[in-house]
């Protein structure tokens, strides 16, 4: 355990050095820097100069390479160019906004995924339903989704169809939480509905997977309901593909999620990562990239931690491949 | 289940062989009045400057089943080649590429593809090639395994005594076990590719050469009070390739 913790960690650590030098340079290759970001095509060549200078980038790139590094070393990403204040701050700041959108998506997808995609593994005519459904859903843009869920007729009279909260209220304590997850409500739909498909898919591969095993049918030959089998034994044995994709999209709503945040105006961390790249903002770039890949790794880790747990033949240290 | 897939996609092949067959109109031409709801001339209505939207989405066709051939094709041969050399060889070579394809597999992709267009320029080229150098290390992982199981069986143990070389080994010998992974994953990463390409032109970075089906959508959403079928049609474009996509590989990865 503390040997897979180090290497974990350790792991970590080369990720996001390897992450933010490769950021770091591809930026800085690029013509566009952020000063004509900032200044727009105009500027007189005093007020370049002086951003320049505020910044530090005036310095040769090999000087403001070692001092980046000297900042990520000490856990900290740089000033944002934009906002004038720690990036890493702003980046965090913004992460509330993604996870009132994430975690009920993916919270529903695998509480209604789950169940239908252990059904879909029998055969039969529900079956498949169920899985055309889910190849639909698969099929479907994210962000086409969600632009007609919200074009849907009723949909916009029912439930505002942008931003988090509503500019012209004030809301207080929970109040304010009510007006938040009103306006939640199409935009977690619509990842729900994305995040299903694949729930679907891959639990019924997987359960499907175990149905061959002699187990399955020593279950039923005992008497065993079939559902019980499939909860019971089939699941458990069968969980590490759905473990896998659930630490997997863990990622993917801090950054996919930026085409569904797009489209319903919902200020989180989609769209700061977008507004940061179009301004060629270095610092808050790396550090939204950073904290991406960090909550990937932390999402395949709590993956491996569930599947250990619930596998018994993983505890022993002799990790199956 | 193959059969719906290649009935689905056949369409979508035809469009991209031979765009004249399917649609008569010049793609960038104005062509009737703008904002034409479905008629007859016009299937599916024209777009807001009168171009026809049925020349625009058959026009997009050999785009996007380009980008998804480009990016397949990667994403095997890099899949294939790492998931070989990672099983046969073992060792440290194994340990390096399997934790290189550990750091690519986390990094968010959409991400990386937003930097690379907007910082190179939008080319479909460019989005094709990204989306296959950072698509594999799923594949490689499951060539690596398939190659373990393979790696002691007689067959292979009989090439290397009968004095075969690694390479003719891998290629000869355990390539072809490998050919069942790959064809599994080949539907969706074809299908993620479109929609990924979808996703990145609906945030405006489309390339200006090719007619993209999700920019089609971008359009389309904001005239949408005018004319639904603007964003409606290339949606259910992607929606029927995309289905097409996965029902081809679903049929091959099946069923015991």
């Amino acid at each position: 355990m503390l040997r897979m913790t180090l290497s974990r960690t350790a792991q970590a650590i080369i990720m996001v050095w390897a992450v933010a030098t490769a950021l770091f340079f591809l930026l800085n290759a690029v013509p566009g820097g952020p000063v004509l970001a900032l200044t727009g095509e105009f500027a007189d060549p005093d007020t370049v100069a002086r951003i320049e200078e505020r910044l530090g980038l005036n310095r040769p790139l090999a000087e403001r390479y070692l001092s980046f590094l000297g900042l990520l070393a000490s856990g900290n990403l740089g000033e944002s160019y934009t906002y004038a204040k720690p990036a890493l701050a702003v980046t965090l700041s913004h992460l509330p906004a993604t996870l009132v959108l994430a975690i009920p998506s993916i919270l529903m997808a695998a509480a209604i995924g789950l169940p239908l995609g252990i059904r879909a593994a029998r055969p039969g005519p529900l079956s498949g339903v169920i899985i055309a459904t889910a190849l639909v859903l698969f099929a479907v843009p994210v962000f086409w989704l969600g632009h007609m869920l919200r074009l849907a007729p009723g949909a916009s009279t029912v439930f505002p169809v942008q931003g988090m909260t509503d500019p012209r209220g004030f809301y207080q304590g929970a109040a304010y939480w009510r007006d938040v997850s009103y306006h939640a409500v199409l935009p977690v739909l619509t990842l729900t509905m994305h995040q299903m498909a694949y729930t679907i898919l891959i639990t019924r591969r997987a359960i499907r997977a175990q149905w061959v095993r002699p187990y399955v049918r020593t279950g039923l030959a005992k008497g065993a309901s079939v559902s019980r089998v499939e909860w019971r034994h089939a699941l458990p044995n069968g969980a590490a593909p759905i473990f896998a994709l659930f630490g997997n999209r863990i990622g993917w709503f801090l950054s996919g999620a930026i085409l569904v945040e797009v489209v319903y105006a919902w200020p989180g961390l989609g769209q700061l990562t977008l507004a940061a790249i179009q301004n060629r903002d270095l610092p808050l770039v790396i550090s939204v990239v950073v904290v991406g890949v960090l909550f990937t790794m932390l999402g395949n880790l709590l993956a491996d931690i569930a599947q250990t747990a619930s596998d018994p033949r993983l505890r022993s240290g002799k990790a199956a491949s | 289940m193959r059969a719906g897939g290649m009935l689905l996609l056949s369409p979508v092949i035809l469009a991209a062989i031979v765009p004249g067959l399917i649609s008569g109109f010049d793609p960038f031409a104005e062509v009737a009045a703008p904002l034409l709801p479905p008629t007859e001339g016009h299937p599916l209505g024209t777009d807001d400057l009168g171009r026809d939207l049925l020349s625009m989405l058959v026009a997009g066709a050999r785009g996007a089943l380009m980008l998804a051939l480009i990016a397949v094709s990667l994403t095997i041969l890099i899949g294939g080649a790492v998931g070989l050399l990672a099983g046969w060889t073992g060792g440290y070579i194994d340990n390096a590429l399997m934790r290189f394809a550990e750091f690519i597999g986390v990094l968010p992709r959409l991400l990386v593809l937003l930097l690379v267009t907007t910082l190179l320029g939008p080319s479909l080229l460019l989005v094709a090639t990204t989306l296959g150098l950072t698509s594999w290390p799923g594949l490689a992982r499951l060539i690596r395994a398939e190659t373990l199981a393979q790696k002691h069986r007689e067959h292979v143990m009989a090439a290397r005594a009968l004095g075969c070389g690694n390479v003719r080994i891998m290629l000869r010998h355990l390539a072809p076990a490998a050919i069942a992974p790959a064809l599994a994953v080949a539907g969706p990463i074809g299908a993620s590719a479109i929609l990924t390409e979808a996703g990145l032109s609906f945030l405006g970075l489309s390339d200006p050469n090719f007619i993209s089906w999700g920019d089609l959508i971008r359009n389309g959403q904001s005239f949408f009070h005018q004319g639904w079928w603007l964003a409606a049609f290339p949606g259910l474009l992607i929606v029927q390739t995309c289905v097409a996509f996965a029902l081809l590989t679903e049929s091959t990865t099946n069923d015991p």
